[in-house]
């Protein structure tokens, strides 16, 4: 009889390695094949994907920070405009001045040659200063309005001194500073119709050509004005020393960005807002399901293939933290350990990964009496390759499915904690999932009801956020396990 | 009491490839939850021997539930044997450490039932069948998956599908994937747990012919399971029949089909089909009455007792003994006597 090995050198034609290869199609192409015919389950993926997408590129996408307040557009309804403040001026107190850029409208508006009022408005009781940079000759004049009771005394409006205040061209020194102390301001700038008014040949130029003028306020209720004259770029951009501003208005018109979906009480953005909180929200979820997702994979693929009495008293441990109820679990930990965001993510994974579990072990329990197992004990697999080549493969397809069922119950946890108040830190800074905008939205509503888009959007995200997880979960499960489709 | 040394028909002089000898499995019956009690156990295999020579093959036979399978998984040791010894080529396969059992397996090799649940429906073909080969670093890169090549191709597979999944093939097509596989590390041996059961009986004989093809160019020795007497026919050099845990009968394949000795064998001949209506219609089949036993229970007599038509008193009390009546022909009854059954036995009820 001949050898194995002449036996195969028998075997006729070119070797067989040089054939190409039919490309197979594995179980993973067959489920995307099916799932792919599942329209629900394809509108819930691809709105899966763009609140994700959304989550992870929220600094990009959000229109405003959502953490800065500006009391003064507070709880705007839907599609209003305010202030033409921009995200990258924000900056907190006392650190630099706030950059107002003059949006284009502002700078179009101001560019046509008549006379126009730019007015901020100072709310502070301390000291706050409001610099003007105009580029061009075109100002006329700036007008510092102080409403009533503000400058009574016009000692009261200090000038300090700095390069401001150098006309450039000429090379004068133009020093507030010394008509201040003098006691002569209001004459120099010339009071008219109770406005200060600054001549635009007592601005000082620097050394690009630029006006700029420097007036510090003492008090509050201050308003200056840039009042422009004929021709000439507008100002390109007016910056504001630490203060709170109340309103920037041109000729009476706020100036403006859109708040699509409004603003709350604190003047957040709704749209940052809700965007923000999405990506806690599925951060949460996504987190405290991977955590389930490897604690119970390993678990329940350890206790289903050991088996026998190592099995029994893994899923009575399993049992008894079943029995645990999670709710005062989770509240004791943040009481213990502070409100992290990973004491949330322990906590809630923790409990997650015990259903993950039990479903990997009755899986692995009827995959490992299949042939197939062995099949490979038979040609010397060992034990841990076993578990992941051949157990734990065929396991996944119901681990995705139930991930996929996961994230949106943890999003619906974590949001019940947050609604109870339960909400989480990161840097000091409350991390604000759809929960806890839920929350903020269900306080605002009040009695009467006025402020209805603070509880309406964070709901509508976060309903369509799990309706669309549970098609996906759905429709995978009828993918990877056709023969189930109805059942379960 | 059971003579229990069977000779082989190998050769006089040539050992035996595999030497099995009162080989038993237990099953315990387990009650409780915490602190298990024994209340029994089935007797899935209770203690049987045979010898199976270098280059032949060993058909076994038996009904659903009879222990074949079991005597299979416990020689190759998915299965823990109760008691009793394996001898593969001189080793004790019984007492191995299961290190020493997975060198082991490099020589002996099984081919499995359900060529649907053999193959693990994640991986490719290409994957499946270099998998024993990657334990054992036989080969790795280039030179591996050339030997899958020629493997798949032994087995009449073409290699261009190596890439393919399970779910891809016919049921013949898969358990000539199992055949690639078991023959990946050139073993001496192969277990066959009923290869051809699951398959349409047009690709049976296809997957026969190509174990048959197999055994004849790479020198194979195998353990030929089935429930189907006309299949093992075809295939085996020997017959062991099994009922209940033990081997009724054994003997050379033309002996045990020309003249079986043991009631259950006759029995289970007479249900071969013959492909002739009018053969078919003529020849008296013999239907067995009554279920299979329970194999928890303990029995003083032999086991096909209670179903024999042909039992006499002796039999529900005494076990009998593993005779040879003739060279290599073994029975267990006390009813067949050095001529066969007697004339009209089997009409006895």
């Amino acid at each position: 009889m001949p050898d194995t090995d002449s036996a195969i050198d028998a075997v006729a034609g070119p070797s067989p390695v040089d054939r190409a290869p039919v490309q197979g199609e594995s179980l993973w192409q067959d489920a995307w094949r099916r799932l792919e015919k599942n329209r629900m389950a394809m509108v819930g993926l691809v709105v899966t994907i763009v609140m994700s997408l959304s989550a992870v590129l929220a600094e990009v996408i959000s229109p405003f920070d959502p953490a800065v307040q500006q009391r003064w557009i507070g709880a705007l309804p839907p599609w209003s405009r305010t202030l033409s403040l921009r995200n990258e001026i924000r900056v907190t107190k006392g650190e630099r001045p706030l950059e107002l850029e003059v949006p284009q409208a502002c700078a179009d508006v101001l560019g046509d040659g008549r006379e126009h009022e730019l007015a901020f408005e100072v709310q502070e009781e301390t000291v706050s200063r409001v610099r003007v940079v105009a580029a061009g000759a075109a100002i006329e004049a700036l007008h510092l309005a102080v409403p009533g009771s503000i400058p009574t005394r016009p000692d009261e409006i200090v000038v300090r001194e700095g390069e401001f205040f150098r006309d450039a061209a000429t090379g004068a020194r133009f020093a507030f500073t010394e008509l201040a102390k003098g006691g002569s301001l209001p004459a120099a700038l010339g009071v008219r119709e109770g406005r200060y008014v600054v001549p635009l040949e007592r601005v000082g130029r620097d050394a690009g050509g630029a006006y700029r003028v420097g007036i510090t306020f003492a008090g509050d209720g201050a308003v200056a004005r840039i009042v422009r004259g004929s021709g000439g770029a507008p100002p390109d951009s007016i910056s504001l020393m630490p203060a709170e501003i109340a309103d920037v208005t041109l000729d009476g018109e706020r100036l403006t960005h859109l708040h699509i979906l409004g603003t709350d009480q604190e003047g957040r953005d709704s749209l940052s807002r809700l965007i923000f909180g999405g990506r806690i929200s599925l951060l949460v979820g996504v987190t405290a399901t991977l955590v389930s997702l490897v604690i119970g994979v390993l678990y329940g693929a350890i206790a289903g293939y050991v088996g026998g009495r190592a099995d029994n008293v893994m899923m009575r441990i399993v049992d008894i933290l079943y029995g645990m109820p999670y709710l005062f679990v989770v509240i004791l930990m943040m009481v213990a350990f502070g409100r992290s965001i990973w004491i949330l993510f322990i906590a809630l994974g923790a409990l997650q990964w015990l259903t993950m579990a039990r479903i990997v072990r009755g899986q692995v329990l009827s995959l490992r009496e299949k042939e197939f197992v062995d099949a490979a004990i038979t040609c010397g697999t060992r034990g841990a390759q076993i578990l992941t080549r051949h157990l734990i493969p065929n396991v996944l397809g119901v681990v995705v499915v139930y991930m996929t069922l996961t994230v949106p119950a943890v999003i619906l946890q974590e949001s019940f904690l947050a609604f109870l108040g339960l909400t989480v830190e990161w840097d000091g800074r409350p991390l604000e999932s759809w929960g806890a905008l839920v929350n903020y939205g269900r306080e605002a509503l009040g009695g009467g009801g006025e402020f209805w888009w603070l509880l309406l959007w964070p709901s509508i995200a976060m309903s369509i956020t799990l309706f669309s997880l549970n098609f996906l979960g759905d429709g995978l499960r009828d993918a990877f396990d056709p023969q189930q489709r109805g059942r379960m | 009491m059971s003579d229990a040394s069977p000779t082989s028909t190998s050769p006089p002089g040539a050992a035996p490839l595999l030497r099995a000898r009162d080989l038993k499995v237990h099953f315990p019956i387990e009650r409780g939850v915490l602190f298990k009690r024994r209340i029994g156990s089935v007797r899935a295999v209770d203690g049987i021997s045979f010898d199976v020579a270098p280059g032949e093959t060993l058909g076994l036979v038996g009904e659903s539930g009879c222990g074949k399978s079991t005597t299979a998984r416990a020689i190759i040791r998915l299965v823990q044997p109760t008691a009793g010894s394996v001898e593969f080529q001189g080793v004790d396969l019984a007492t191995l450490s299961s290190d020493d059992m997975r060198e082991a397996r490099q020589d002996l090799q099984m081919i499995f039932q359900d060529p649907y649940a053999s193959l693990n429906p994640r991986m490719t073909v290409l994957n499946i069948v270099a998998e024993p080969l990657r334990n054992f670093g036989l080969a790795r890169g280039g030179a591996l998956l050339e030997r899958v090549c020629e493997l798949l191709e032994l087995v009449g597979l073409s290699a261009t599908w190596r890439n393919r999944y399970p779910h891809e093939f016919s049921g013949g097509q898969r358990q000539r994937i199992g055949v690639a596989r078991a023959l990946a590390l050139d073993p001496s041996m192969i277990l066959c747990d009923e290869p051809v059961s699951a398959l349409d009986v047009s690709v049976q004989a296809q997957v026969v012919n190509l174990l048959q093809d197999l055994q004849a160019r790479l020198c194979l020795t195998y353990l030929f399971i089935a429930h189907d007497l006309a299949v093992v026919r075809h295939i085996s050099d020997r017959v062991a029949v099994m009922y209940l845990g033990r081997i009724v009968e054994i003997a050379p394949s033309a002996e045990i089909y020309a003249a079986p000795r043991h009631p259950y064998t006759v029995a289970l001949l007479s249900a071969i089909p013959i492909p002739d209506p009018a053969l078919q219609r003529a020849r008296r089949r013999i239907a067995l009455h009554g279920e299979i036993p329970s194999p928890t229970k303990e029995y003083a007599g032999c086991r096909f007792a209670d179903r024999c038509p042909a039992r006499i008193a002796r039999c529900a009390v005494e076990d009998p003994p593993f005779v040879e009546y003739t060279p290599g022909h073994f029975a267990a009854c006390w009813v067949t006597g050095p001529d066969g059954l007697p004339e009209g036995a089997m009409d006895a009820r």
